[in-house]
């Protein structure tokens, strides 16, 4: 169960954010970690996008959407960055091998289009056309991404 | 009853399961106050033409510009002072030259590192650096076509670059600079294509215009037929800002996306995208502007699908504004091309100061529309404005002309046959700081080649000759508009089948040195067209130089 008793309001924050951030933080936080895999990172990242929300909020015309756009770019962003690393850092070579949840771990191995098409399809039961908007591309596009994703999934934990 | 779980469902199910991972107590019940550090700045997808360009990871970067700005603090906000890279650190550049394809101001001294192969790899040459600069930055085999090193800089080299697939055509250049003792990557051009000339930063803000000039080729692994219903120009623009740059790698994805033209609905392969200003002033951190074509089905930059080697095209530079900028000149031209200075203006507008006539865009055919529907009275008189033809683009590309018709509201309100609008040309040129400013207009139903202005005394003589049979008026005005001089409108008869002439006997205007707008209207019906009665049927205007008593500043020509 979501807590939805607040602490004493912030005159900086906006009311309506505040209740929407209560409202849709665990959501959020857990949708940044099925793109993440990682706790903090998927917390820092709601956190960052609610505070970006902030100055803009009287503009935007549909908050929860734009929040979670928000975070999925943020969390796709990261992924990228961590590839970057990941060419500069190499792992060790010895390939550890997927754990007791070989999908989980499988599912960090797809690129962040991939992964992103997968959650939002999968766990968040998005659209097409709503995955589309979140990835800019076309919602055929995203038909392929999922598809690729789950074939890419498949031959991962392949024995 | 049995069922069936497809490999989709486990899915489902993991993710369900997983995301219970996240224990709802243990966050925070509120958002975190206080200032902080974001790990990306980058804004939310939008709607409508911007969407899809800011999946900048979720297309194939088929070519591309870009620009990596390390920001200055913004006028309005900013107080801190900006931490930038001391230009007159050991191993920077010092060279004035100027790379072509940059914006305008932006030399060899202002730009930072883009690639360095490191100390290890010293001993690279730079065709080596820049093949390593394609193939991990941009994701491009790339077979080197040419070497050029400046005669006045041994320590400078272009390499001019084709596709791996063997094709001669060059797509781009690598510029690199020996700093250090080895060679790094300083800039990655494709004049050919982006014409980032207008773009520039002032005021903590990103200004000015980049357009792609639609000479992309592609190479075989691409396919022309392939890209041409899906790649038609410049598709939009990144601004985003990377705490990795300017050292190596910057990540091309992140930023806050700044604008996002329809390429479907652009249709050409000239696509310009104004900047100016953009935003919010910037943080003083460094910052990214990156233009891309794109298409939106195939993999981005740097992904393992195999059409993310796609780009055709690509230019980046890394740029320290805290070097005082080049100062302009060379693109200042001295004369109107040739083709146009046949216009009947019979005033050659480069004579004077190059003013505005109250209008200015980020393109040619902005400018042109600005000053056209302006000297037509306005948007609500105006019905529609028809670009028929951009010529004389000079080699240069700093001069343009604009033929185009423009109908008014209400044709049968003024003089002559214009069923079909009016048409004309307006001419105009590249400012120095970007955009284009129209400097003088035409119309087919005008003829001022009869025209003489005297710079020794200002006077204005001559005819003006119509060919439609109208009433005609010459004004001369400072280009602010304020009105100097009037000459008598000539009468008109709706039965006279001639055309109009207009004596300008001695319209004669000292200007105290400013530069004068010279407006010629045809058509003048108080009461039957517009708000405040005038109807103007035709227009043609000019702006001349100054000329002051002691003749200082003032050309000592007599143009007509």
């Amino acid at each position: 169960m979501v807590p939805t008793e607040l602490p004493p309001a912030d005159a900086a924050w906006p009311e309506a954010l505040v209740a929407l951030y209560a409202e849709r933080r665990v959501a959020l936080v857990r949708l940044a970690y099925l793109l993440t895999s990682d706790r903090e990172v998927a917390e820092e990242v709601v956190q960052d996008a609610v505070l970006a929300l902030r100055p803009r909020w009287d503009g935007i015309a549909d908050p929860p959407a734009y929040l979670r756009t928000a975070v999925v770019n943020r969390c796709r962003s990261w992924l990228r960055r961590q590839r970057t690393a990941r060419a500069y850092d190499p792992p060790p070579a010895e390939d550890p091998g997927l754990g007791a949840d070989e999908l989980w771990d499988a599912l960090a191995t797809l690129g962040d289009r991939h992964r992103t098409a997968i959650v939002l399809r999968f766990y968040e039961d998005l659209p097409d056309a709503a995955i589309a908007e979140a990835l800019g591309c076309r919602p055929a596009t995203v038909r392929t991404l999922v598809r690729r994703g789950l074939h890419a999934l498949r031959k991962e934990i392949e024995p | 009853m049995s069922t069936t779980t497809t490999f989709e469902d486990e899915v489902r199910a993991m993710l369900a399961r997983r995301s219970a991972d996240i224990d709802p107590a243990a966050l925070d019940a509120r958002p975190r106050d206080g200032v902080r550090i974001a790990l990306v700045d980058e804004r939310p997808i939008r709607r409508g033409p911007v969407r899809w360009l800011t999946a900048a990871a979720v297309v194939a970067v088929l070519a591309a510009g870009a620009l990596v700005l390390r920001d200055g603090p913004a006028a309005e906000t900013a107080t801190a002072p900006v931490t930038t890279t001391d230009a007159t650190a050991p191993g920077r550049s010092s060279s004035t030259a100027v790379i072509p394809g940059l914006p305008a101001g932006i030399g060899v001294a202002h730009l930072l590192p883009l690639w360095d192969a490191g100390a290890a790899e010293a001993d690279l040459e730079p065709v080596e650096v820049a093949d390593r600069y394609l193939a991990d930055r941009i994701g491009v085999t790339a077979t080197a076509l040419a070497t050029t090193v400046p005669p006045t800089d041994e320590d400078l080299v272009t390499v001019t670059w084709g596709d791996g697939a063997g094709w001669t055509t060059p797509l781009g250049s690598v510029h690199l600079e020996r700093r250090d003792g080895r060679w790094q990557v300083i800039a990655a051009t494709a004049p050919d294509t982006f014409d980032l000339a207008g773009a520039r930063l002032a005021d903590g803000r990103l200004q000015g215009v980049v357009a792609n000039r639609g000479t992309l080729r592609w190479g075989a692994e691409i396919g022309p037929a392939d890209l041409t219903a899906s790649v038609g120009g410049l598709a939009g623009l990144v601004l985003g800002r990377s705490s990795d740059c300017p050292s190596s790698p910057c990540e091309p994805e992140t930023g806050i996306y700044i604008a996002m033209p329809d390429l479907a609905a652009a249709g050409g392969s000239t696509l310009p995208v104004e900047l100016a200003p953009i935003g919010e002033p910037l943080a003083p951190v460094p910052h990214r502007l990156q233009a891309v074509a794109v298409r939106p089905d195939v993999g981005a930059i740097g992904e393992e699908d195999p059409q993310a080697t796609a780009v055709a095209v690509f230019t980046e530079i890394v740029v320290d504004p805290t070097v005082p900028p080049v100062e302009p000149g060379s693109d200042t031209p001295s004369a109107l091309p040739e083709h146009l200075a046949s216009l009947p203006l019979g005033i050659d507008p480069t004579v004077g100061p190059v003013r505005t006539i109250e209008a200015w865009g980020a393109v040619p055919e902005a400018a042109a529309e600005d000053l056209a529907v302006e000297a037509f009275g306005g948007l609500d008189r105006v019905t529609a404005f028809t670009p028929l033809a951009i010529e004389g683009a000079d080699p240069d590309g700093l001069w343009a002309a604009q033929y185009a018709s423009v109908v008014p509201l209400d044709p049968a309100a003024w003089p002559g046959d214009h069923d079909d609008g009016v048409r004309g040309t307006v001419i105009v040129r590249r400012t120095d700081t970007g955009g284009w400013t129209a400097v003088a207009a035409t119309s087919d139903a005008l003829d001022l080649t009869g025209v003489r202005y005297d710079v020794a005394d200002g006077g204005l003589r001559g005819e003006v000759r119509a060919a439609v049979p109208a009433p005609l008026r010459v004004t001369v005005s400072t280009v602010e508009g304020e009105v100097l001089a009037t000459s008598d409108l000539t009468t008109f008869e709706g039965s006279d089948p001639g055309p109009s002439v207009l004596d300008l006997g001695d319209l004669l205007e000292v200007t105290d040195g400013r530069p004068v707008l010279l407006r010629v209207t045809l058509g003048d019906r108080p009461g039957q067209v517009g708000l405040d009665g005038v109807g103007v049927a035709a227009f043609a205007g000019v702006v001349l130089p100054g000329w002051s008593d002691d003749g200082g500043g003032v050309p000592s020509t007599t143009t007509g």
